[in-house]
């Protein structure tokens, strides 16, 4: 057939990362060298991964663009999918299409300082467009990640987090929830955004991007508001089921907004403009 | 292409019926055993009806399958092979007195299917239907084509659209190249038109569609909604019998080593359709489901699709177990 | 203005329920249930062999529950269902007014196999889901089968209290075992 658009690239998986125990990672490499040789895609776009023979699952890409010859993903073990994702080991076949939807537009965000703000399993989102960033650093002022999870156990990224604390040109804060540390912790004790309003970056000539449980969103927002952060200045990513994604299979529109197409990447303030269907 | 007319006897419909279904498929209405009105692939021509009202499926279907197979593979312990469904193998149909309401949902499934990057699968089966569209000589409470911008003998989505005449015969009209290679392979068939008076149902106007659309974009937050949804009880039923739902569903299916990725019509009526997999539901509850429904035909649709996505073929109030008249609500819509 | 009627006018100017389900008669003359709020329309409540919905389906619908206390029109089917509900602690009996309509319309059953099996033991026989059904699939006898085999086997009629417990969820010593293979 011409093209058929919901046939996946068949991937290799070179690596598997076990960022928690029911959260993993995994690299992939195409198997076909045509197929790679024609990709590209751009931070905070997604795709549709397979479990061929159980399904598949929407995740975005969470490794960057800036990095060729592959891409990851990273996924929480929660339904059939993912279920049979965690089941496969390295040189298995991952079936992958895309990319869909808009990106991060970091070179408008060019010259300014960067804010990350993450919770739990939603660093991955978000790890896509720190690494692109973190890679072409010169062109950013400031950079700060602030990442929070219920308990140690649950940050993923550990090897990440790690580098990421190391380097001079990155402020990097990490958070628990009260009762989540471990004896040894020597990061944060307490609730995203409780630690933000703490550490209190500067809104000046800075953008916020923001992925997180609803219930962090939710009370975080208040937090950035106060900071002083303008709504077109801070970025989030919705996460509404999808299937096809690319705007037929109907089930991921906010409104008149569909996920797929016009997202997964918002400003608040179109968030604003938009019904509460996410 | 510019439309002719030409007249065709209603002895010359058989003719024509049998050498369509000599070339190929062909999908016509019969009269069920339960006394429904039911497509068939090649019926008996005797079998075929011409005065129905609604077919109680729409024949979406035949562009838009049940389910459809999007890829087949077959996994080992060391290697998946998924191949290509071969859809040069999908065959020619002729849809046969198809009412335009339905002839002309399949302009406004293109609008879905094909906005932004094409539906191979939809396109080829389009590519392959010859519609041979019949005007309506009845209608009913239900039906309100005229309230979306159509008729009883609108052509729109017909290669042929034949109008039946007070004089017991019809009038062909040809509208495109694929109803003018019927013409054309069937000559004697076509005969000289001049002007008869048609026998066309009247379907009463009951709301203004442009009206509504205008209304509900500031609506989202009205009552209306749980108000007048409360009765619904989200069986998804108008999702199935609408000949412009598109919502679909992606599963595979396997048996033993192999097996088969398919989509399958799905509803957005459904408490499950749109549930994430921590559990949090965007449309938690039915009014909010309802009100996609409506928004999505009436207003989002208007909008990034350039459709509109209902053809006023009454099937969804009709089908309705518990009587959520989709008209009767646009009409109430229009004066909140 | 018939029984019906004033009863449930009763109940709403009382404030004993807040909301009254029953049936009305729509403007194409379609016989379809009915939410009232209002005491002054209860007038358009109506009782005739074309009452056939099981109404018990509203009484755990999240709109419906939040208009407040249910009175709702009740046959001996939907009686059940009601009872079904209660035992399976869906819904509280505090929070319902029965209107008991008494036995004339008799009504059947419906739908596909997933389906049926998980109403089996709890099926109370009301025949909606065939009825609901579009295009005419009797989904109902399959329910109803089973609804038969949960009556031979555990000697349970969906329905018929609001204490019993679900057919398939409890063990009996005495409960036959011949099914295992």
């Amino acid at each position: 057939m011409d093209q058929n658009i919901y046939m996946p690239h068949q991937m290799e998986i070179e690596n598997i990362i076990e960022e928690t125990p029911d959260v993993r990672t995994f690299r992939l490499k195409f198997r076909n060298a045509g197929e790679a040789e024609k990709f590209t895609f751009k931070a905070g776009q997604f795709g549709e991964y397979s479990a061929t023979g159980e399904g598949e699952s929407t995740f975005c890409i969470a490794s960057s663009p800036t990095r060729k010859g592959y891409i990851e993903c990273t996924f929480r073990k929660a339904g059939r999918v993912t279920n049979a994702l965690s089941n496969l080991e390295i040189g298995d076949t991952v079936g992958f299409r895309g990319p869909y939807g808009n990106t991060f537009p970091i070179e408008e965000w060019e010259g300014k300082s960067l804010l990350y703000i993450a919770g739990g399993i939603a660093l991955p989102p978000m790890r896509c467009v720190i690494w692109n960033t973190l890679d072409l650093r010169k062109k950013y002022k400031d950079i700060t990640i602030v990442y929070g999870a219920r308990t140690v156990s649950d940050l993923v990224y550990k090897n990440e987090l790690k580098e990421w604390g190391e380097r001079s040109d990155v402020k990097l804060i990490t958070t628990v929830d009260p009762g989540g540390q471990t004896p040894d912790w020597k990061g944060e004790i307490g609730f995203v955004p409780a630690v933000l309003e703490k550490v209190a970056p500067s809104s000046a000539e800075t953008i916020a991007i923001l992925c997180g449980p609803p219930v962090m969103i939710k009370f975080t927002m208040p937090v950035l508001k106060k900071l002083g952060f303008e709504d077109k200045n801070i970025y989030t990513t919705l996460e509404n089921r999808m299937k096809c994604g690319f705007g037929k299979c109907g089930r991921c529109n906010v409104g008149k907004i569909f996920v797929c197409k016009d997202g997964p990447v918002f400003t608040y303030e179109q968030l604003l403009s938009m019904p509460a269907e996410y | 292409m510019e439309t002719t007319q030409k007249l065709i006897q209603k002895a010359s419909l058989e003719k024509l019926y049998s050498h369509l279904s000599e070339q190929r498929k062909i999908y016509a209405p019969v009269k069920s055993s339960d006394g429904d009105v039911e497509y068939k692939y090649n019926p008996v021509y005797a079998d075929v009806i011409f005065d129905h009202i609604r077919s109680a499926l729409s024949v979406k279907n035949l562009v838009f399958p049940k389910v459809e197979t999007l890829l087949f593979y077959s996994n080992t312990k060391t290697k998946t092979t998924v191949t290509e469904t071969d859809i040069n193998k999908i065959e020619e149909v002729v849809l046969w007195g198809a009412h335009p309401c339905d002839t002309a949902a399949f302009d406004t499934l293109r609008s879905i299917f094909c906005w932004d990057i094409n539906d191979e699968f939809f396109l080829k089966r389009l590519e392959k239907l010859v519609v041979i569209g019949l005007s309506c000589h009845s209608s009913d409470e239900y039906c309100f084509c005229t309230s979306v911008g159509l008729s009883p003998d609108s052509s729109k989505g017909s290669d042929i659209l034949l109008t039946p005449l007070k004089n017991g015969h019809f009038r062909a009209d040809i509208l495109t190249e694929k109803g003018n290679r019927i013409v054309v392979s069937d000559p004697e068939l076509f005969e000289k038109y001049s002007k008869e008076e048609i026998l066309v149902t009247d379907v009463k106007q009951k709301f203004d569609h442009k009206q509504v659309t205008k209304k509900l974009a500031t609506a989202f937050e009205h009552p209306f909604w749980v108000e007048n949804s409360l009765r619904c009880i989200g069986c998804g039923a108008c999702a199935y019998v609408c000949p412009t739902c598109a919502c679909f569903d992606i599963q595979d299916e396997t048996k033993g080593k192999n097996g088969r990725r398919y989509r399958s019509w799905d509803s957005c009526g459904f408490g499950l359709f749109t549930i994430h997999t921590s559990g949090h539901n965007p449309r938690s509850v039915q009014s909010q489901r309802w009100r996609q429904r409506i928004m999505h035909k009436f207003s989002y649709m208007p909008e990034r699709n350039n459709s509109l996505g209902c053809v006023g073929c009454g099937r969804c109030s009709s089908g309705c177990p518990v009587d959520m008249n989709i008209a009767e609500q646009l009409e109430a819509l229009q004066s909140i | 203005m018939n029984n019906l009627s004033a009863k449930a006018k009763e109940l709403l100017d009382t404030k004993a329920v807040n909301v009254l389900i029953g049936y009305e008669t729509g403007p194409t003359g379609i016989v379809r249930p009915a939410f009232i709020t209002d005491p002054s329309k209860t007038d358009k409540l109506i009782y005739d062999e074309h009452c056939i919905h099981n109404l018990a389906v509203y009484l755990t619908k999240p709109e419906v529950r939040k208009l407040g206390k249910i009175g709702i029109v009740a046959t001996l089917t939907v009686m059940r269902s009601i009872m079904m509900l209660i035992s399976e602690q869906q819904i509280t009996a505090d929070d319902i007014v029965v209107l008991g309509i008494s036995s004339d319309g008799k009504l059947h059953m419906e739908w596909h196999i997933l389906r049926a099996m998980h109403l089996a033991g709890r099926c109370i026989s009301c025949g909606e889901c065939g009825r609901a059904c579009p295009v005419g699939i009797p989904c109902h006898l399959l329910t109803m089968h089973l609804a038969d085999q949960t009556q031979m086997y555990f000697n349970v009629h969906a329905g018929t209290s609001d204490k019993m417990k679900s057919v398939l969820s409890v063990y009996e010593p005495g409960d036959k075992e011949n099914f295992i293979i």
